[in-house]
């Protein structure tokens, strides 16, 4: 079943002063996300995959084509809440998303704008900062926390909304290695422990390669579609259009260029390590 | 460090009156306000410091800390009480030399004014002492309520009042960073005469309207991915309930406005020749 | 002789109050003329807080500043001279452009120099020129360009003042990997072009690795460590201690050593370890 799918989107932003109109900051875009799924959206800045965020709760509507939304069109503005409760976004920037002066209150915002019980706003927000790691921080003051603090919070106040799908804008991209480190913690757990479909938008492809599944973006459309292994294969198309690939992956193709007969699908150290291991015992 | 900088100066201690509900410390601020104004006589005044003494013991904050409030208006006080010493002229003749007279009515309405003024200014900060500024906004909420009907939102008004208290730290960090980056480029802040100072503010205040912008702009896409829309059928996680507490005070200001009113009538307006013959 | 030194740098926020923090502790580094130095450290271990002092920003608690054999902090008007000299730029720059024009913008540090219009005309054009800022682009408003257009202004901004060493705070934070190979390429190309100091503060090691002749670590307000990029990649258990790592494409070679085989650990770049396997297959005959 797919929660959020795009028919063929497109999308542009409004003309400048001048009146230049703008290319589509998404061309004719078709892409199902599945129920459960952690995908990660891979682009270089300016390739639309920001947009897509925008596009995925209604915060744009699109030009032409459909965004639905667990069935639900964008485009209907009766469902506009629901859609919202139902696809939440994190962006990139953890100090432009907190609302209030206490951690817990601003957790607490988005059941509260919902409408929920008080009782029941408790709960959720008292698990939501357990799931991210920030319980003992509840009555903190969210300028004196760090920036992994900050983006944790933030997450906890869009898990407090129970969303069935979380999009995250290049949430590590402001981050220390270790606000990075702690944020994708808290990302793997919505995912792999309460089952939140995660669509996780980034740069970093060793963030990426954690996700079942990767979309590559590159001018306005979509370029690769697959699981890590088999879209850091092609190195070259890769790193073409301005990425990375994993060290591992481009050590491993030289060497296959030289005809060494490793695996095509090595993407962390320990298989390389390993599969050099066998290849040298095996002599 | 400028991270450490406590806005609207809320001292988180456990205490009754940090316990009871905003709107209970809002209401009491302006009964008691308007009771020192009613108040016309020194017996009544001393009834409300009684009273002040109590809330601040009761708040648990230094007396010590209370009275650094009083700091700012220092100039005011003593301003005033000059003004009223040379210009009220009543009762018995102190000093009379040259062209200063001074009367003891004059030094009584100096007295008077001071501690009327003073006692203003010590409960109106005991409120931001002893409630956070959220707990402050939620409580103008929830007081304000029922002017929607009226047509007055006064939702709008808290929610910004919030997300100021909530970016003052932000925009202080930012305006600090500014700075240094552009005195790395030779630009310096405290030199040269008025024009020039306001020139080189230029270069600070541009990048922070831009960014604030910005930052609006991002904020307000956040607020509605977190399904804000005006207020409409909002909750609040800590619903104000009125407690036992809160009756208490409530009865309390019952009894100070109906004793500052009696007092009043008992002891009549305060009459400066009477009340020092008093003293003396 | 050493160009820029510290002797005992200490610096303490907020002394007398409970949130006194020492963000700097006797910290002593010695940066030799023409080095291409990074300062790496998880955040909070006083990596910004120390680059702040090289330029005379912030005002020691205790310690001395030495440039070129000076102590910055012997009068007013030298720590003026020293902001001209050390040039630094920090983390986020394109959030400190104002000008009406990326010309004028650039022009902000030479004219607080006091330079002559002629002068101040061939800074700015030299510095776009090392980040890559075409000419037409000069009269266009800052606030009209992209993300990483805006970053290479800033730090052109920095270059125009002609600082002898210049320092920048995480310059590549934010940016994309093509975004982040651009304003590396251009520091490195820099820095080839005119031999002068650069100091760059990251979290980065495939940057430093790649990049460093000298490497200073960071830990909790003290020097951790210092010397070459071998002498400090060495110690990688203690670099993860302290939060920190290594390349990915050393820990390959850390783990092929502990299988036993040959190799040698000093493996930071993908090229260089290609070179290595290579030469270890073919010793064991395949290829």
């Amino acid at each position: 079943m797919s929660i959020i799918e795009f028919k063929n989107v497109t999308f542009r932003y409004d003309s400048d002063e001048e009146g230049v109109v703008l290319a589509p900051a998404v061309k004719d875009f078709s892409l199902s996300i599945n129920e459960g799924e952690f995908m990660a959206i891979l682009g270089h800045n300016g390739s639309g995959k920001s947009t897509l965020a925008k596009l995925a709760n209604g915060l744009l509507l699109p030009e032409s084509g459909t965004v639905l939304v667990d069935g639900m069109d964008t485009k209907n503005e009766d469902d506009d809440i629901k859609i919202k409760q139902t696809v939440g976004v994190v962006f990139q920037n953890p100090d432009n998303q907190i609302v209030a002066t206490i951690v817990e209150e601003d957790v607490a915002f988005g059941p509260e704008n919902l409408g929920i019980e008080p009782a029941e706003i408790r709960r959720r927000v008292d698990e939501s900062l357990k799931i991210v790691g920030m319980y003992k921080y509840k009555n903190h003051e969210p300028h004196k926390l760090s920036g992994g603090q900050k983006q944790r919070v933030a997450i906890a106040g869009i898990i407090a909304m129970e969303p069935r799908c979380i999009i995250l804008d290049e949430p590590t991209a402001m981050l220390d290695p270790e606000g990075r480190r702690d944020v994708m913690k808290a990302i793997k757990r919505l995912n792999r422990e309460l089952g939140i479909t995660v669509v996780f938008i980034t740069h970093y492809m060793e963030e990426a390669c954690e996700a079942d599944r990767i979309v590559v973006m590159d001018d306005s459309r979509l370029l690769l579609d697959g699981t890590p292994k088999e879209v850091f294969a092609d190195t070259d198309k890769f790193r073409s259009i301005g990425l990375d690939v994993p060290q591992t992956c481009i050590l491993a193709k030289m060497l296959k260029n030289d005809g060494i007969n490793l695996k095509n699908d090595l993407l962390s150290i320990d298989e390389l390590v390993e599969n050099i291991d066998d290849l040298l015992k095996g002599q | 460090m400028i991270k450490d900088i406590t806005i609207g100066q809320y001292f988180p201690f456990n205490s009754v009156i940090h316990r009871l509900d905003p709107r209970t410390k809002l209401l009491f601020t302006i009964v008691f306000i308007v009771t020192v104004f009613l108040a016309n006589n020194f017996v009544s005044l001393f009834f409300c410091m009684l009273l002040s003494a109590a809330v601040i013991g009761l708040s648990k904050i230094p007396v010590k800390t209370v009275m650094k409030g009083l700091k700012p208006i220092l100039l005011i006080i003593v301003i005033t009480s000059i003004l009223q010493i040379a210009y009220v002229d009543s009762g018995i003749v102190l000093v009379d030399e040259w062209k200063i007279k001074i009367t003891s009515g004059g030094i009584l309405t100096a007295v008077f004014m001071t501690l009327r003024i003073s006692l203003l200014i010590v409960m109106s900060t005991m409120l931001t002492y002893t409630t956070s500024p959220t707990s402050l906004t939620n409580g103008l909420d929830r007081m304000f309520a029922p002017l929607k009907k009226l047509g007055i939102d006064f939702h709008t008004v808290t929610m910004i009042m919030t997300i100021a208290l909530r970016f003052i730290p932000t925009l202080i960090e930012e305006v600090d960073k500014i700075m240094s980056a552009q005195k790395s480029r030779g630009a310096s802040f405290d030199q040269g005469n008025l024009m020039k100072r306001a020139k080189a503010l230029i270069p600070l205040f541009i990048p922070l309207l831009f960014n604030s912008i910005r930052r609006a702009y991002e904020l307000a896409n956040a607020m509605t991915c977190r399904c804000y829309n005006g207020g409409k059928g909002k909750t609040t996680m800590n619903a104000l309930k009125f407690s036992l507490r809160d009756y208490m005070s409530i009865l309390v200001m019952a009894f100070l406005i109906g004793g500052i009113i009696v007092l009043n009538i008992f002891c009549g307006e305060y009459n400066a020749e009477f009340t020092f013959n008093l003293a003396v | 002789m050493s160009h820029l030194e510290t002797q005992n740098l200490t610096y303490v926020y907020g002394e007398g109050t409970p949130f006194k923090i020492t963000a700097l502790d006797n910290v002593n580094i010695d940066i030799p003329k023409g080095e291409f130095v990074a300062i790496i450290g998880h955040t909070g271990s006083g990596k910004s807080t120390l680059v702040q002092h090289l330029n005379g920003l912030l005002k020691p608690t205790d310690g001395k500043i030495f440039l070129d054999g000076e102590n910055i902090w012997q009068s007013k008007s030298k720590i003026f001279d020293t902001r001209f000299r050390v040039g630094l730029c920090f983390q986020y720059p394109e959030y400190q452009l104002f000008e009406e024009t990326v010309y004028k913008d650039i022009a902000f540090g030479p004219t607080n120099m006091g330079l002559s219009k002629a002068e101040i005309d061939e800074r700015v054009r030299n510095a776009a020129k090392y980040v890559g800022i075409p000419n037409d682009m000069l009269e266009k408003s800052p606030f009209d360009l992209s993300g990483g257009e805006k970053r290479r202004v800033a730090i052109a901004g920095v270059i125009s003042m002609e600082p002898e060493i210049l320092i920048l705070d995480e310059p590549t934070s934010g940016l994309d990997p093509m975004g982040r190979e651009h304003i590396l390429a251009l520091i490195k190309n820099y820095r080839e072009q005119t031999g002068k100091t650069v100091i760059i503060v990251s979290h980065s090691m495939d940057d430093v690795a790649r990049f460093a002749t000298k490497v200073i670590v960071m830990n909790s307000s003290k020097v951790e460590m210092s010397g070459t990029v071998d002498e400090v990649f060495e110690k990688a258990s203690r670099l993860r201690e302290i939060g920190l790592s290594v390349p990915q494409i050393t820990e390959i070679f850390i783990k092929l050593r502990e299988k036993g085989y040959p190799v040698s650990e000093k493996i930071y770049t993908v090229e260089q370890g290609y070179l290595e396997l290579k030469k270890l297959f073919e010793g064991r005959g395949i290829s």
